[in-house]
């Protein structure tokens, strides 16, 4: 046990000292929330990608040269964090740090923000100690953990000098062309604990599980107000399908992770225009598309929609335009690389519509009726609006894009359009899927549709606590973009 | 300057009464209490005795409850190469949504990186038949014969010739 915490927090350490350096200069408020909220899985990010590289270039002493690379890099970090101290860093808020909580009027304003940090801390108490009891239940996790997730990562730890096997047109079945971060973190923690441990895929999940509310929590907190970014990370807490799908040990988890912090990062970065949160959003974006592919779905809408915002700042005749657009690719180019290597040269005889039809067929298929719409549709509506599931979070986010549409004019421009855009265009682009399909459609909306939701879930949390809280946001005192 | 005075600390007044009571605090106290009524009322779904027992093996490490995935194929591993690819015979050829296909997968994340081809294309091939007359069966229309017997339905093939 004691291994697979040091595991753990090697992690996110490493993610910790990764971030603190890559954002010294930036001031991103409430940073500690930040880096509580995602320095695990960006830890796992890097590890991951330190593991495949070895095996891409040493593959016999791949599991020496990771591990010594992860310990040198956080050694290295470490020295540099000492030799650039960062005060800011344990700094949440300077107005709560002057506050004197014994004042009976200060201790009354603050009162609802305690008393939602509470409720925070005994959902997550509650939580925590739901999945410790369910987790032992699964502890090999769904069919996706047990078949595809980590058969990836044994072929990683058994055997380097074999572990191109998985990508063998043989194991068709097995989807040969998915990226490697969540199979490269339990391949990474069984070779720092020698051996395959049951253990450590369930603490992996729940890292990445817990990271997903932490990150919410950071940026409610940041851009409304303290009481909304708890409330807004307990309500994630009670959202069924985030627990169950971590339990599982589904990827769609750490995906949902990257989709929200990717985009909370952007919006963060156009608020603030400080070029290093470019850099970050950009990796966060990156380690998406290196989780699934429905990740790298999700970076070409960034792009899209990052390359629209800096058309516009061109035709405004803004200083460095595509600035923003710059650092957010430098951010990706590792995971992108990464995951191209795998597209191109390792499974390149695997991709979606590979398998399935090709762009002509795809057409008759797009095109061949109004009833597989209205079935696809149907399914989505029925999804969304399960109470049990959802809590009403779909209803809310609906709500609160009517109130944001309506109040546009009034409000001043604060890129929050960017999170309504994702969710829309991610679950328009399932739709899409839905209708090319190669497999059987009723079978494949009925095991994978609840999962697609995770991923533009948060983002629809995040979006519709921001816009349905009327008063006390905070205010945006720093440029929009870059100059 | 009094009068002055006066009024704009009734104007303030008058200010903070309308923010209290206006449409915004309106529309905060109707979200919240919402979503804390929503948070209040849920449930996480219910847990058994075994849940805790479970959880107790769990954290002591007990590997004896705890055992590798697919542990049931082991008995072909001495049978096998070290590394390569052999086929994997079931009671029926390779259908997506069969649930027999389970069986394919579990032994592939047993004995990877071992490769199971779900087709009969190599030339050793692990037979995983429920019934001893299926596996001959399978093993005559896929063109195998049997080299080791390690139960009914159950051993290592060759392919003919």
């Amino acid at each position: 046990m004691v291994n697979l915490l040091t595991a753990f927090f090697f992690l996110f350490f490493l993610g910790f000292f990764t971030l603190s350096a890559m954002l010294r200069q930036a001031s991103l408020p409430h940073r500690i929330l930040f880096f509580l909220g995602a320095s695990f899985p960006v830890g796992a990010g890097f590890c991951s990608l330190t593991l495949f590289a070895s095996h891409l270039l040493l593959p016999s002493e791949a599991k020496l040269i990771s591990t010594v690379l992860s310990l040198l890099a956080i050694l290295f970090l470490v020295g540099y964090w000492i030799r650039h101290p960062q005060k800011e860093t344990f700094q949440l808020n300077s107005k709560l740090g002057r506050m004197n909580l014994w004042n009976k009027h200060v201790f009354l304003e603050m009162l609802p923000s305690l008393l939602s940090f509470l409720l925070f801390a005994i959902t997550l108490v509650t939580v925590l100690q739901y999945y410790s009891l369910a987790a032992p239940r699964d502890i090999f996790g769904g069919a996706d953990a047990r078949y595809f997730w980590t058969l990836k990562a044994k072929f990683l730890f058994r055997s380097p000098s074999e572990w191109q096997g998985m990508f063998s047109p043989k194991l068709f079945w097995s989807h040969t062309d998915y990226p490697l971060l969540f199979p490269g973190t339990f391949a990474w923690g069984w070779n720092w604990l020698g051996h395959e441990s049951p253990f450590w895929p369930p603490l992996v999940s729940l890292g990445f599980y817990v990271s997903c509310s932490l990150i919410l929590v950071w940026y409610l907190s940041s851009y409304v107000s303290w009481t909304t970014g708890w409330i807004g990370g307990t309500f994630f807490l009670v959202l069924m399908p985030y627990l169950s799908w971590s339990i599982y040990q589904y990827a769609d988890v750490p995906l949902t992770f990257f989709i929200t912090a990717c985009s909370l990062t952007l919006v963060a970065a156009l608020r603030s225009g400080q070029k290093n949160t470019f850099i970050i959003s950009g990796l966060l974006a990156g380690f998406a598309a290196w989780t699934k592919n429905e990740g790298l779905l999700f970076t070409a809408w960034v792009y899209i929609l990052l390359g629209g915002i800096c058309a516009s700042r061109y035709h405004e005749k803004s200083r460095e335009p595509f600035a923003p657009l710059r650092g957010f690719s430098l951010g990706a180019l590792l995971p992108l690389l990464a995951f191209g290597v795998i597209k191109l040269f390792l499974a390149p005889h695997e991709n979606y519509l590979g398998t399935g039809p090709l762009l002509p067929t795809s057409q008759g298929l797009l095109i061949s009726g109004w009833d597989k719409t209205l079935t696809i549709l149907g399914a989505f509506y029925v999804w969304m609006i399960s109470f049990e599931e959802w809590k009403g979070l779909w209803v809310i986010f609906i709500i609160a894009a009517i109130f944001f549409g309506l109040n546009k004019k009034k409000t001043p421009p604060n890129f929050a359009w960017i999170l309504f855009a994702i969710v829309v265009l991610m679950n328009l682009s399932y739709v899409f899927i839905f209708h090319i399909t190669p497999h059987n459609l009723v079978w494949h909306i009925t095991t994978s549709l609840n999962r697609l939701l995770l991923h533009s879930g948060a983002l629809a949390l995040a979006f519709s606590f921001e816009n349905l809280t009327f008063t006390c946001k905070k205010p945006l005192n720093t440029p929009s973009l870059p100059v | 300057m009094y009068i002055n005075k006066n009024h704009m600390a009734k104007q303030e007044t008058l200010s903070s009464q309308q923010h209290v009571l206006s449409l915004p605090w309106i529309g905060n106290f109707l979200f919240y209490g919402m979503i804390l009524a929503i948070i209040t009322c849920s449930e996480l779904p219910s847990l058994g005795p075994e849940n805790f027992r479970l959880r107790k093996e769990f954290i002591s490490g007990n590997k004896r409850i705890f055992r590798v995935l697919g542990s049931d194929f082991s008995i072909f591993k001495p049978y096998l190469p070290l590394h390569g690819a052999v086929s994997f015979l079931m009671d029926s050829s390779y259908q997506p949504y069969d649930p027999i296909t389970e069986k394919l997968y579990m032994a592939q994340s047993y004995l990877a990186p071992i490769i199971l081809n779900a087709n009969p294309d190599e030339k050793s091939a692990i037979v995983f038949c429920s019934k001893g007359y299926i596996a001959d069966d399978r093993m005559q229309s896929a063109g195998y014969k049997l080299k080791i017997a390690l139960a009914d339905g159950k051993g290592i093939a060759e392919k003919n010739g």
